[in-house]
């Protein structure tokens, strides 16, 4: 007859046991069984976060598990590509990659990792075009005008950019180039200053994203020239594009998109990019979106994985071509 | 009177019910996180974000714009009561304010900071309901020149807020600046002083500086001294301000009020330059300068109303160029973009409820700090009669917290204990922690945007003294360097600096 201390501690032992067998059971549960991560690689604020908290949200809801979005800023994104490099490829930690961590960055500086091989693309969110903005006092109402006008000058313009070797930056050196005309670059942290400068008069051209200058275009100081983009923009359906006005290869856009590490497994990829994929359908999302003026962009993690591939090929080339290169 | 419709706008759509809640929520919020020391606004008003997005965009912006000036208010506390500055805005409170602490004054610290706020709250609110829109235009007309010689003008203002030596004055800024210059520069994108380390490349966070110089380093200290540690709560005089004392502030008040307004219009640093400013004028202007840094009232009382006032005005810039100086607002911006409001010139005509409610708001939030945080004051100060054995163990896990969160980083918590140990250097050697902050944060301000001035003008020095705006901020920077210079006044400070050593 066993004591009641004997039946407990059996009782202990099969609990455990249980525990134990049910514990390697639960790690085989399919994915995902626990929280996931989106790093966002910028400071709260503006267009990289917004994707990240939005598609955190949907994200969430649609594998009933929790996002969490976790940023991690510095160095223009590289510290935040940095630990997602180096992160676990079991598709709890994910990132938005956008045009400055997958574009721009690889082809201007040294990067501590390879923004090909150390990552897994998994799906394409969206993106919005640049817009060449000018001050309204400007005697020049079109691009061609524009041309004419910054060649008069010779080099007495001046342009800003949200920092050297980013988009705004770039696509600048590539109109130049397209363009033939001289202007003196003129850095300035972030997009924000960037267009307090030119409002102020003090720059005479930028290059902002739309969602950054839309609202300056709508208070009337600035005027918009042209759009980057195949298409015209459905917020501004009366600005021609660069390609409408002759200029090819300006349809790089800031474009938004969530990678993770490399070697993600493939049926996490698959289902991953089936869901945001989904979610990029539904209009209230679109709505959004729009609010960026984000243009989604679904494309199989195949696609996107092409797509980053030559924008890093189009950005490197430029930035050779012009001499730009930020390392020592 | 079209002010007096648009503000009777602004109230009714403020005073409505929801609006209330949220405002009341969002000041709640504010105060709370504030008071804990390191976890900012930012990181609040980014996870709440998801949260306002099923909010009417009115109500959304009125609970993010409380949590904001709700948090400048908390962080005064713990300036005042622990010697730690959660908000940059914040430091300058931490001389005066601390010291009155120590002697058993904090209530009346925490008093005139919460009074002082307010009155610099309904002004501000006045200023940003009546001038918006032709002061924007002012701030405009910064450019890099009219920022670089601002920052001239601020940095000798630091070496004459300096309460000891000149040249440890001089020494501390140089260092700040040169702290300052580590990360990447803004014109040719290259790394300095980051010794490969990605985690420098955007520079050290203020928060971690501030942090490590003021409240790790006042810890170390006061372990050191162990056993007899002055215990500042058996005196606690009375926790409401006397009439006399009012009437002496009040002055104070009002400059501090007037120079908030200015510069917090100002997109980039201005809040945190005012209350700097505002302290150096109180202190020029005293008929006893010695005893600032020494628990003078109006040391308090004027920076505390200059960065109320400036962060108010900081709305400015945003709500009518679109323009956010800061990240607060960049996430306001944010806020406003789910709703499909663009911020800008704008929103004034396409989103009059919104704009005019959102200001109503402002100094309805202002009166419920007000009216929240007076009677809070004994609770406050009772938390200084909590064993210190207890509470600085409490302090440092909520500083490594709050720097942790800053980017998600164990990096910036490591950092912070450099400076706690640097801080606690600075102490033995009688260097003040407080120019090293300016010159930490006008540094790079100031290289970046001689730099672009320059580039602007193709070289051309001259630039600095042929713009109106630029050349009267030189020549008051200049006037100021002779006064510092004055052999008579030098005289001066050095018998301010014997009897600060007797």
């Amino acid at each position: 007859m066993q004591t009641l201390r004997e039946r407990a501690a059996a009782l202990a032992v099969v609990a455990f046991a249980t525990a134990f067998v049910a514990a390697p059971a639960g790690a085989q549960a399919p994915y995902p069984n626990r929280n996931l991560r989106i790093i966002a690689p910028v400071q709260p604020g503006g267009g990289v976060d917004l994707v990240a908290r939005t598609v955190a949200d949907r994200l969430g809801r649609a594998l009933g598990q929790s996002v969490v979005v976790e940023n991690q800023s510095g160095g223009g994104g590289v510290v935040g590509s940095l630990a997602t490099a180096r992160a676990a490829p079991d598709g709890y930690t994910l990132m938005v990659g956008y045009v400055g961590t997958h574009g721009t960055n690889p082809a201007v500086r040294k990067l501590p990792y390879d923004a090909v091989r150390d990552f897994t693309p998994v799906a394409m969110v969206g993106g919005t075009p640049n817009v060449l903005i000018v001050p309204t006092a400007m005697p020049v109402a079109t691009l061609p005008e524009f041309v004419a006008y910054a060649k008069a000058q010779a080099g007495k313009l001046s342009y800003g950019s949200a920092g050297p070797g980013t988009l705004t930056h770039l696509a600048m050196e590539q109109f130049k180039v397209a363009a033939g005309f001289e202007a003196t670059h003129v850095a300035y942290r972030g997009i924000g200053p960037a267009i307090a400068d030119i409002l102020g008069g003090q720059t005479q051209a930028l290059f902002p994203g739309l969602a950054a200058g839309l609202p300056h275009i709508k208070g009337g100081k600035v005027k918009p020239l042209a759009v980057t983009g195949r298409t015209r923009h459905r917020l501004l359906p009366d600005v021609p594009t660069f390609e409408e006005l002759g200029y090819r290869g300006f349809d790089g856009v800031q474009w938004y998109g969530i990678v993770g590490p490399a070697n993600l497994p493939a049926p996490i990829v698959k289902r991953l990019n089936d869901e945001i994929n989904r979610m990029l359908e539904a209009p209230d999302l679109r709505e959004r979106l729009a609010g960026e003026a984000l243009e989604p962009m679904p494309m199989t993690p195949d696609q996107f994985g092409q797509y980053i591939r030559d924008d890093i090929a189009r950005w490197s080339k430029l930035a050779k071509d012009r001499g730009i290169e930020l390392t020592d | 009177m079209e002010l007096l419709s648009n503000l009777g706008l602004g109230f009714s759509v403020a005073l409505t019910f929801t609006n209330i809640f949220y405002c009341f929520l969002g000041v709640v919020l504010g105060t709370l996180i504030g008071v804990l020391p390191g976890i900012g606004p930012v990181p609040t008003i980014a996870m709440l974000l998801p949260i306002t997005y099923a909010l009417p965009p009115v109500s959304a912006l009125i609970m993010l714009a409380g949590i904001y000036y709700g948090a400048q208010y908390g962080g005064s506390t713990t300036a005042i009561l622990v010697n730690l500055p959660g908000e940059s805005s914040s430091v300058v409170t931490c001389i005066d304010g601390y010291q009155m602490a120590r002697q058993g004054r904090a209530g009346k610290a925490l008093a005139v900071a919460a009074i002082g706020s307010f009155i610099a709250g309904t002004f501000a609110t006045l200023v940003v309901a009546g001038f918006a829109p032709p002061l924007a235009e002012v701030a405009l007309k910064f450019g890099p020149a009219e920022y670089f010689s601002l920052m001239v003008l601020g940095l000798i203002s630091a070496v004459v807020l300096a309460s000891g030596s000149l040249v440890k004055a001089i020494g501390m800024i140089v260092l700040g600046l040169l702290l300052g210059i580590i990360g990447t520069d803004v014109n040719s994108g290259l790394q300095r002083y980051t010794f490969g380390i990605p985690e420098l490349s955007d520079g050290i966070g203020f928060v971690v500086v501030a942090m490590g110089l003021f409240a790790f380093a006042e810890i170390i200290i006061n372990l050191e001294h162990r056993g007899h540690r002055e215990v500042f709560t058996d005196k606690v005089s009375n926790l409401m301000l006397t009439w006399k004392e009012f009437k002496e502030v009040l002055p104070a008040i009002a400059r501090g009020t007037g120079i908030g307004s200015v510069l917090g219009i100002l997109p980039g640093g201005g809040a945190l330059l005012s209350a700097f400013a505002a302290y150096t004028i109180e202190k020029k202007i005293s008929k006893e300068p010695q005893s600032f840094g020494k628990g003078n009232i109006r040391g308090v009382a004027a920076p505390e109303s200059a960065n109320n006032s400036g962060s108010q005005a900081s709305f400015i810039p945003l709500l009518t160029l679109g323009i956010p100086p800061n990240a607060v607002m960049a996430l306001m911006v944010g806020a406003m973009t789910i709703h499909s409001i663009q911020p800008g010139p704008q929103v004034m005509t396409s989103n009059p409820q919104l704009f005019w409610g959102l200001i109503a708001s402002m100094w309805i939030g202002n009166l419920m700090l007000v009216v929240l945080n007076l009677p809070m004051i004994g609770i406050w100060v009772k938390l200084l009669q909590v064993p210190y054995r207890l509470l600085y163990p409490a302090i440092l896990v909520f500083c490594c917290i709050g720097t942790y969160s800053l980017q998600n980083n164990v990096f910036d918590v490591v950092l912070t204990v450099v400076f706690g140990v640097l801080g606690w250097i600075f102490v033995k050697l009688e260097c003040e922690p407080a120019p090293l902050l300016l010159g930490f944060i006008l540094g790079p301000l100031m290289e970046e945007n001689l730099r672009r001035a320059l580039l602007l003008s193709r070289g051309d020095p001259t630039v600095f003294v042929t713009r109106p705006i630029s050349a009267t901020l030189i020549a008051l920077a200049a006037i100021l360097l002779i006064i510092v210079a004055l052999p008579m006044i030098r005289k001066k400070r050095e018998e301010a600096f014997h009897e600060e050593a007797a």
